[in-house]
């Protein structure tokens, strides 16, 4: 008998000493997170993974862009009420998808600072190669700056990562310190991207593209004009003929910059905007007043929308099973339109390059190009050029608010109050920052 | 002991039914040394005790035996004139009491411990004879259980006598008595003694009844068990017989109404979904609330494994255990029962005692059951005409002609098409029995149930074996092996969309069912409920052990070592296809999962027990090392565009959209320890704490201390309160300790990097902020109660107050989103509950033919939020906008206040509270409290002959209940069919109405379905959870069949449900175990109505 106990013993000891010595099994720790460049450029590509989130790139973020201006409307029946607010510009602080945008992008900072100090502190890289590491993470915290900025007016600049609980109530800078500090980390990813590389990550000519759109929307315009035509001499892109053929494919001869999207990580832009008959949810449809814009014979009309029975519905993002397609941020009909909108906005625009670049545009299109030569008149064309080369692409509302356009353009916009998105409430609440406050009118 | 005269076995000069009681405690007092040292079968004859006394009374002889030894000795007083001299070395008690006891007509009997002096009665018969003569007669009979089954060792005793025998292993025995005998004795444990009249008889049978109050005596606490009147804790205990004829399929299910504190909610009627267990309120806010479940001293994993979302509808792992293998269960409730399980202590106990083999004859037990439920409520919608004129009335137009609702063709009742009579079946096949080395019961179950809802159904297989074996006289050893096999088919959840409740609801009557060709008509707002539940496979699989070995030691008559390895494996697979018929599949061309999740636990207890008696004072000592291994591993795969719809495996899937393994770990390592002492019975004293050390810790906090004392009073036993009759038990119990709550994901206190990727390309990101000094919540609880026992205990009363405090909560506290995080986990916070539980058994009326016994308990939680992470509420959860802020319960109603529809605009008015002419979200304010004012439970037990009736009834009081399918079903706005309550909106200027316009204005229409006080409903109501009338076949009939005995009965589970609620059913919780969201109500998958009828059968 007394074996027994002896073996119980033995096994209770054997056994016992290790139930404490227990390793996380789907997570590294920190002290092995990073300690090699290809640990550098692991975190840099987790950075860019935000962006594939469904309140970002993935969807939200750039149907609401059409949705809250006149490009998509939210039908009768549908059921997502976050989406009928927008689309009525009634937006509620309480909001969730809202919420979605502005959290997803300040993670995607976070993600980027908190590489962007691991960077020096690693000893296989040679100064060159943290200065590029540098220059892709300072790229992805200004567009996540930039995209908010665009949507919420002045927010928290945030440049270092979020290390423990303390400082956690950020105040929001003005709309020039953001713009500042957008400016800052793209003169140096312009300085020091490498000039190219897969579409899907950020290059020098990504850098410029993205400064040139910032410089438009700061109303600085020969630096927009600068950058816009420094992407367009020598980037090396160029305007496929047919205007389907942008999106037919991934990384196409005119995308400068787009997130990428695989089976693994789907983007459901589709699922929002096919009809219930094609196994849609249809919480988005093409305006009436978006599908009477179009001209006569603009490719782009086929090239952007397709009907099931009487119902319009957007194909620009069409995977819906398996939500492959990469999302672009940057293509270069985007240049050209910068270029035109800065030369026109100039004191003394010359009217001919800004015909010029426009009709580049309207050409490729297969409509005639314009031989309009009132810079005005020219302005407006532009506008609705813009309307109509990115609808579905997330531009049309910001383009209506930076050009003060949106409350004579949009019957539901009223006061210069809907014209920025509401603070989320979860933020308003948990950030007790005085400077930390909500836009008005919510 | 011996010189207190209630516990000497004989005393003459006392009335029978005092002598009668003494018997009854001497067993339970054997019972509780027997339990305590193990079942130790040791030869105590074998002792070896020094004697050396010199003229000293017998008494006195014993009295230093009794200090020296394990021996108890019962005796007449009247006997004791002997006087003896010994003076003996190393003797064993048979040497010592032959020497004593020479030249005395007494003799002596030693069974284990007890040593039994008497008079010889050969000797005094033959005294008798030769002075009075008396003539003998011999009685033989027979004991047996009110099942019929033998009763072995039961005592038959001659009224007024100390002649008796103990029946055999038939429950046969034979007496021999005075001639002038008239009346006998039978007692057993757990039965009410009976005096059976032998005038003129040579045989008897007797048949004896259960007595209830006697059978709850012994109560299972943490690692041991206690009498129950020596309970210094707040523990209630609930017997199998209690619950037997309950058609549920889950322990949970089995506690509803049963325990006072002890709230219980289906979050679901879906067949083998989870339940919320409250054991005295929330105490945690992001942790879990659920009580740690222990079965014969192993930790159970509980909770869902499920990894496809079907939330609301989570499987619960504790539905793998088989209800009718149960023999009680305690549930452990103040601080000083569960301080013992330390760091998961706080939430309460569940002590799940199975059945085991006992030393009789084999008996075979055969129960079925087969009953139909079907739902017991519907909701009222609009039919087709009615739909028709509300949409022409939204849109102001001519949608449909009034030619075309003259001519309705199609008018489908969804919910006929989504709920159906379905069938419940159970079938158990137990045997038990034994010998005095090995003893065993083996059991096994075939549940099936379908689920009113069409496409749920569960079955369940259940095996058991519990085998207990005497190795030697010190070792016994035995396993209890439970094994499980469950399928469930599921649906979509209730609060999914894509789910055939939602949708079959949702769908307006004007769309058929099927299209003229046969194919599911999807033109309906959703998805065709009825090709979600047909065209989808959603099965999961649950395969269990949960099974333990243990080995008893008894190193000294004293010390008892204990060792117990136990395990609890669960694989958990899931299986789900969308086929292209439906709309999802459609998306994907055939969309498929296959999931596995691999749950393992190892544990193990070893324990050292020492018991020691001294005179009037006793002690019991525990200290314990126990350890746990948990392991978890999971692998899901998702695929589509399947090659064809009947080809429902991931191999036929062209494209793996996802597919990943993960793995996680846990350890805890424990030392506990309890002392409990008592003076006379009378006054106790017990305390136990122990030291635990986490892995969910970091290391600054990775081992805590959980103390806990109680004390108690027994009143009763006090000389001033002993010779009265009205009351026969009076005790005050105070107790006072710390438990904690651990119940969190691991590593959270550490800095991680989580992976994903982006291109193709393995990507990581920091996953958290990592807190190195996270440690338990910790709760403090107070507990004052007391157990009156009246006229006899025929009425018996239990109260208790508690005040629980909780502090440093477990808070995953919302950041700022700037941060780039929206929370960490950190111990900030304090939430209160304090309450009241009475429980009242009363033994109504006690006949020969007729019985009458009535169960009540009531309890009401007050539970508050004292303290929140600088004082910031957490905003708007769920869809019912609970929120969670101090001073006030835990997921309070917090929106906006409907005073009601404008008769002028015909749109809803919302107080402006802070008088700003705005209606902003700062006007937001308390609409409504998802906790109960009090929680109920009657039960009756009606027995008359052969016939038992049983009524049960449990409700909940004062509970607001948001009916978040109303924001849906009344939305006035579009595609949902509606409620047929908005026939009454307001629809012209005048109209005075609850229910607003209908408009397509999408401001207006979006502010009139704002989560408001509009949709919070009283959700109070009382259910007649059971109705169960048997019948016992007599006996006579029986013994002319193979079978001992046979009982019928029908059984009627939510027979009525008496409420205002307006939703489906009261019984809600959306969103399962999520403590922050409760009492909200979003297309619950109501409860079943079940009618059942089953017999119990034994052979």
């Amino acid at each position: 008998m007394k074996k027994i106990i002896f073996i119980t013993l033995i096994l209770c000891t054997a056994l016992s000493c290790d139930v404490l010595d227990v390793e996380p099994q789907n997570s590294i720790s920190a002290e092995q997170a990073f300690n090699t460049k290809d640990d550098i450029d692991k975190g840099i590509l987790g950075a860019y993974a935000s962006f594939q989130s469904l309140s970002y790139y993935g969807r939200t973020f750039g149907i609401f862009s059409d949705l809250a201006a006149d490009n998509l409307s939210h039908p009768l029946d549908a059921t997502a009420t976050a989406y009928a607010e927008v689309d009525n510009n009634s937006i509620l602080p309480e909001n969730g998808s809202v919420d979605g945008i502005w959290s997803i992008a300040y993670d995607g900072i976070n993600v980027a600072n908190n590489v962007i100090v691991k960077v020096p502190t690693i000893e296989d890289m040679i100064e060159e190669e943290r200065n590029e590491a540098l220059a892709e993470l300072y790229f992805i915290r200004a567009l996540n700056h930039f995209n908010l900025l665009n949507y919420f007016g002045g927010v928290p600049i945030k440049v270092a990562p979020t290390v423990g609980v303390g400082n956690l109530d950020a105040p929001r800078n003005t709309k020039e310190e953001v713009y500042n500090q957008i400016i800052n980390d793209l003169l140096f990813s312009v300085e020091h991207l490498p000039a190219s590389g897969a579409k899907i990550r950020a290059s020098k000519a990504a850098a410029k593209a993205l400064l040139a759109k910032v410089y438009l929307y700061k109303r600085d315009y020969p630096l927009a004009i600068s950058m816009a035509s420094e992407v367009i001499s020598d980037g090396g892109y160029t305007l496929p003929d047919n205007y389907r053929d942008v999106f037919e494919d991934d990384e196409s001869d005119e995308s400068i910059f787009e997130i990428s999207f695989s089976e693994l990580e789907r983007n459901r832009i589709a699922e929002y905007n096919f009809p219930t008959s094609l196994n849609g949810r249809r919480e988005v449809e093409p305006s009436q007043d978006l599908l009477d814009a179009y001209e006569a014979n603009d490719e782009r009309f086929e090239g952007s929308i397709a009907f099931e029975g009487d119902k319009a519905y957007a194909i620009k993002y069409d995977d819906l099973s398996l939500g492959t397609g990469n999302f672009i941020v940057l293509r270069l009909a985007d240049m050209y339109l910068i270029r035109a909108e800065a030369e026109a906005s100039l004191p003394n625009p010359i009217v001919s390059s800004v015909q010029s670049d426009i009709n580049e545009i309207r050409v490729r299109a297969n409509l005639q190009p314009t031989s309009e030569s009132s810079i005005t008149q020219l302005l407006r064309i532009i506008e609705n050029e813009r309307r109509i080369e990115f609808a579905f692409e997330g531009q049309r509302w910001f383009d209506l608010v930076r050009t003060d356009r949106a409350i004579a353009v949009l019957p539901n916009v009223n006061s210069t109050n809907q014209m920025l998105f509401p603070i989320p409430t979860d933020e308003i609440q948990t950030n007790n920052s005085p400077g930390m406050t909500q836009n008005p009118g919510y | 002991m011996n010189k207190n005269k209630n516990l000497c076995a004989f005393e003459r000069t006392k009335p029978l039914r005092y002598y009668l009681v003494n018997i009854m405690r001497i067993f339970l007092l054997l019972i509780t040394i027997g339990l305590s040292t193990a079942f130790a079968n040791t030869s105590n004859a074998q002792t070896k005790i020094d004697v050396n006394v010199s003229n000293v009374t017998l008494e006195e002889l014993f009295k230093d035996i009794q200090s020296k030894s394990e021996f108890i000795f019962f005796y007449k007083d009247d006997v004791l004139k002997y006087n003896v001299s010994l003076n003996l070395k190393d003797a064993t008690i048979s040497t010592i009491l032959d020497t004593a006891l020479a030249g005395t007509n007494l003799t002596y009997k030693v069974d284990e411990r007890q040593v039994v002096i008497k008079e010889d009665v050969n000797a005094k018969e033959q005294s008798n004879t030769s002075k009075n003569n008396q003539q003998k007669k011999t009685i033989k009979g027979k004991v047996v259980d009110d099942t019929g089954m033998p009763l072995v060792g039961a005592t038959v005793m001659v009224k007024g006598a100390n002649t008796g025998v103990i029946t055999d292993f038939d429950g046969n025995f034979v007496l021999s008595v005075p001639e002038d005998t008239t009346t006998l004795i039978i007692s057993y444990l757990g039965y009410s003694p009976q005096e059976v009249d032998i005038t003129g008889k040579t045989t008897i049978d007797v048949k004896m009844i259960p007595d209830n109050a006697t059978l709850d005596e012994i109560v299972v606490i943490g690692y041991g068990t206690e009498k129950k009147a020596l309970l210094s804790d707040a523990v209630t205990s609930i017997s199998s017989k209690q619950v037997k004829d309950l058609p549920v399929s889950s322990v949970d299910g089995i506690l509803q109404g049963q325990a006072a504190g002890v709230q219980v909610q289906q979050n679901s009627g879906t067949p083998g979904g989870e339940m919320s267990v409250r054991i005295r309120g929330l105490s945690s806010i992001s942790g879990s609330n659920q009580p740690l479940y222990i079965i014969d001293g192993i930790p159970v994993t509980t909770g869902n494994f499920g990894q496809i979302g079907y939330s609301g509808q989570g499987s619960s792992a504790l539905t793998d255990l088989n209800p009718s293998d149960i023999e009680s269960i305690s549930v452990l409730k103040d601080a000083s029962a569960t301080a013992i399980y330390g760091a998961r202590g706080s939430n309460g106990i569940v002590l799940i005692t199975t059945k085991r083999g006992k030393e009789q004859k084999s008996v075979v037990n055969v129960n079925v059951y087969s009953g139909v439920q079907r739902a017991w409520n519907k909701l009222d919608m609009l039919n087709a005409r009615e739909w028709m004129e509300y949409r022409n009335d939204l849109t102001n137009s001519t949608v449909f002609t009034e030619e075309q609702m003259n001519n309705i063709t199609v008018d489908t009742d969804w919910q006929d098409v989504i709920f159906r009579n379905a069938q419940v079946n159970s079938y158990e096949l137990s045997t038990l029995g034994g010998s005095e080395k090995t003893q065993f019961f083996i059991s096994g179950t075939f549940f099936d149930q379908e689920g009113i809802l069409i496409g749920t159904d569960y079955q369940r297989i259940n095996g058991r074996v519990n085998v207990d074996h005497q190795l030697s006289d010190k070792v016994k050893i035995g396993t209890s092996v439970g094994l499980t096999y469950a399928k469930t088919n599921r649906v979509e959840s209730d609060q999914t969309l894509h789910g055939p409740l939602p949708n079959g609801i949702s769908t307006p009557a004007i769309y058929s069912v099927y299209n003229e060709d046969g194919t599911y008509n999807q033109n309906g707002p959703y998805s065709n409920a009825v090709s979600i539940a047909n065209e989808a496979i959603n099965q999961n699989f649950s395969y269990r052990t949960n099974s333990n070995i243990y080995l008893d030691y008894k190193i000294f008559d004293d010390l008892t070592f204990s060792s117990k390895w136990g395990i609890d494996f669960l694989n958990f697979r899931e299986h789900a296809y969308e086929s292209t018929k439906t709309v999802q599949g459609a998306k994907y061309n055939g969309l498929g999962f296959e999931t596995y999740s691999n749950v393992s636990n190892i544990v193990s207890n070893n324990l050292l027990k020492y018991n020691k008696k001294i005179n009037n004072h006793k002690f019991e000592a525990l200290v314990g090392y126990t350890f746990e291994k948990y392991q978890y591993r999971s692998s899901f795969i998702r695929g589509q565009d399947f090659a064809d719809d009947n080809l429902e495996y991931i191999s036929s899937a062209s494209t793996i959209v996802s597919a990943s393994a993960n793995a996680s770990d846990a350890g805890i390592r424990s030392y506990l320890g309890r002392v409990n002492y008592n003076f006379d019975d009378k006054y106790i004293l017990a305390v136990s704490g122990r030291f635990d050390t986490s892995t969910k810790f970091g290391e600054n906090n990775r081992t805590g201390f959980f103390p806990a004392a109680s004390v108690a009073w027994r009143v009763s036993e006090e000389s001033f309160l002993k010779n009265q009759e009205f009351i026969s038990e009076l005790k005050l119990r105070v107790s006072y300790g710390l438990t904690g709550n651990d119940d969190i994901s691991p590593f959270l206190f550490s800095e991680l990097y989580g992976n994903t990727s982006y291109g193709g390309q393995p990507a990581i990101y920091p996953s958290n902020i990592p807190n190195p000094d996270l440690k338990w919540e910790s709760t403090s609880q107070f507990n004052l109660g007391l157990n009156i026992g009246l006229f006899d205990d025929r009425i018996k009363v239990t109260a208790d107050y508690y005040n629980k405090q909780t502090k440093d909560l477990l808070l995953s506290r919302p950041l700022p989103s700037s941060s780039g995080f929206s929370s960490i986990t950190e111990n900030v916070g304090r939430v209160e509950n304090k309450g009241i539980e009475i429980s009242i058994a009363t033994n109504n009326f006690i006949g020969d033919n007729f019985t009458w016994d009535t169960n009540f308990n009531i309890s009401g939680n007050r539970n508050k939020v004292l303290e929140l992470y600088n004082g910031q509420p957490i905003d708007d959860i769920g869809r019912g906008g609970n929120r969670i802020m101090e001073g006030q319960p835990i997921g309070i109603f917090y929106s906006y206040e409907s005073l009601g529809v404008d008769p002028s605009t015909g749109d809803i008015v919302y107080a402006d509270t802070n008088f700003d002419g705005e209606i902003t979200s700062a006007d937001r304010t308390i609409v409504g409290n998802p906790h109960p004012d009090f929680i109920f439970g009657l039960t009756n037990n009606f027995s008359y002959k052969g016939i038992d009736l049983s009524i049960f009834l449990q409700g909940s009081y004062g509970n607001d209940v948001f009916n978040g399918s109303r924001l849906f079903l009344e939305s006035l706005q579009g595609g949902d069919n509606q409620l047929a309550a908005i026939t009454r909106r307001w629809q012209q200027p005048g109209d005075i109405t609850d229910i607003p316009r209908a408009t397509t204005d999408p401001i207006a229409s979006a502010q009139n379905k704002r989560v408001s006080s509009r949709f919070i409903e009283d959700g109070s109501y009382m259910r007649i959870k059971n109705v169960t009338l048997g019948y016992t076949v007599d006996k006579k009939v029986m013994d002319k069949t193979m079978f001992t005995s046979l009982r019928v009965y029908v059984s009627a589970q939510n027979l009525f449900t008496f409420t205002k609620y307006t939703g489906l059913d009261p019984e809600v919780n959306y969103r399962g175990d999520d403590n922050s969201v409760i009492g909200t109500d979003f297309f619950t998958y109501p409860q079943a109505q079940t009618i059942t009828i089953g017999a119990n059968l034994k052979f």
